[in-house]
């Protein structure tokens, strides 16, 4: 760390010192600062990784696969010091990964890029809608029948109508789920379901992803 | 761009602080040269002198002694065997062994520079700072350079001091070391020839994969330091003022050209696509 700080510029001994512990600390590594590295957990190494990068505070951190090779805990330990960096600590991250549930987790922006171009950019939320459509109402009642399926048929907002027996479940596509939602939940009531649960489904990061690639 | 001592001495400093704590690299630095400057010295001179059988050990070097140049010869003039013996060892024999110490030294240090990093994969977050290429290159030398130099300069103070307690008796009060050929030879063509071997063996550490390879192939270095070797144990080569300082001149040359290239061939780019 002492050497990183001095090579990046941080040449007064005080300032050094005290940025080397605030960044020891926030990173939780600042009881292990005599151990030697060769005995951190990957984790840890990985943690050290982005405290080392941040000793100059950088304008921009760029991070390349930063929770790559990491077991599911020590990922979930960078993802969230990812997350208190860009929150609380105002850092501008460039996160580069091929873990979309990570780009849909922490980004604010996206780009795809696929054989070197950039596909297109966006925040998460724009770029399932834009890619994958609108969001689907997922209803789930305590028992389905013919007479409630017919009932949601009947509305003109709706789309089309899945039906999984199995889960007594709807998957109820419509012009725009957040204005019609009220609409089908009454109609549903009136011919006499009985509503445990009401969620807008929106398609994840990766299989947006994966349309877009299939499509291109 | 101006190469900054400073941020060589920050790259210096941080190998330094690693290799001082590794007592596998410490222990071959500090045995090798005090076999040569103690204990090759006492074996072979002062224990057949103080056993006062001078005749066996000296015999082996009448071949010697018949090629050195006639103002050495006339030197040795009046001088008793166990004399002529030990003022031929002493400030002859063992000189040349004085350049292999500092490639010794150096050498484990200088292999591991850069092939060290990319095993240990320190070398990706070490190439991402700006510190330019020189400054990274002529710290990684300084690495092997400063401790060979320190042990070198410590093995001719105890080397001197051998012979010195050994002369001072048998050639009544007249102490043989130091005189200018050892100084030229210690502090003069000792650092140029050590920095030319570190300076390649840094080059190589920088393009091949790992430490032992590095290793391997910086020991060919050694051979035409063995040939200066074999040269002065052959009298065909004397380590006199002017040779010495010609040699000082020709390795200067070669040290610079050495960190020049090296420099040049050192592509950050290469080492980090080689990584992936």
């Amino acid at each position: 760390m002492d050497f990183f700080a001095e090579a990046y510029g941080l040449s007064d001994v005080q300032e050094k010192r005290s940025r080397i512990r605030d960044l020891l600390e926030f990173f939780e590594l600042w009881e292990r600062r005599n151990d030697k590295v060769a005995t951190f957990s990957k984790g840890m190494k990985q943690k050290l990784a982005i405290a080392r990068a941040l000793a100059h505070k950088p304008p921009i951190l760029f991070l390349d696969e930063p929770t790559s090779g990491l077991d599911p805990e020590s990922s979930k330990g960078i993802r969230d010091l990812m997350e208190r960096l860009s929150k609380h600590e105002k850092h501008t991250i460039l996160l580069c990964t091929h873990r979309l549930e990570d780009a849909e987790k922490l980004c604010s922006r996206v780009m795809i890029i696929n054989r070197g171009k950039s596909v297109i950019v966006g925040s998460p939320d724009e770029l399932r809608d834009s890619i994958a459509g609108q969001p689907v109402l997922q209803v789930t009642l305590k028992k389905l029948n013919q007479k409630v399926i017919e009932a949601v048929k009947e509305l003109k907002q709706v789309k089309e109508v899945d039906v999984d027996d199995s889960a007594s479940m709807l998957i109820i596509t419509l012009d725009d789920v957040r204005s019609a939602t009220p609409e089908v939940v009454r109609s549903i009531v009136y011919a006499g379901g009985m509503v445990l649960s009401v969620n807008a489904l929106r398609p994840s990061l990766e299989e947006a992803y994966l349309k877009l690639i299939k499509e291109e | 761009m101006r190469l900054r001592v400073q941020k060589a001495m920050l790259v210096f400093g941080k190998d330094w602080r690693e290799v001082s704590r590794n007592w596998q690299v410490i222990l071959p630095i500090v045995i090798v040269p005090l076999m040569i400057s103690v204990l090759l010295p006492v074996i072979l001179t002062v224990i057949p002198s103080l056993a006062a059988t001078p005749g066996t050990p000296f015999s082996g070097f009448e071949n010697m002694i018949k090629n050195l140049p006639n103002h050495i010869q006339e030197q040795l003039e009046g001088m008793t065997q166990q004399q002529v013996m030990i003022y031929i060892m002493a400030l002859y024999f063992f000189a040349p062994f004085f350049l292999i110490i500092p490639l010794m030294a150096s050498s484990v240090i200088a292999s591991d520079s850069f092939a060290g990093e990319k095993e240990r994969k320190t070398i990706e977050a070490l190439l991402a700072t700006p510190i330019s290429d020189d400054e990274l290159f002529f710290g990684k030398m300084l690495v092997s350079f400063i401790p060979s130099m320190i042990v070198t300069g410590i093995s001719f103070l105890v080397y001197s001091t051998v012979f010195d307690l050994l002369s001072f008796n048998i050639f009544n009060g007249v102490l043989l070391l130091p005189n200018l050929d050892w100084i030229l030879l210690i502090f003069g063509l000792a650092p140029a020839v050590a920095l030319a071997s570190i300076g390649l063996t840094v080059m190589i550490s920088a393009k091949v994969k790992g430490f032992r390879e590095a290793q391997q192939i910086s020991v060919i270095l050694l051979i035409p330091i063995l040939a200066l070797v074999f040269g002065q144990v052959t009298g065909a080569i004397i380590f006199g003022p002017m040779v010495t300082t010609a040699l000082i001149g020709l390795f200067a040359i070669i040290d610079i050209a050495v960190f020049k290239i090296g420099v040049k061939l050192f592509k950050r780019e290469e080492i980090l696509s080689k990584l992936a």
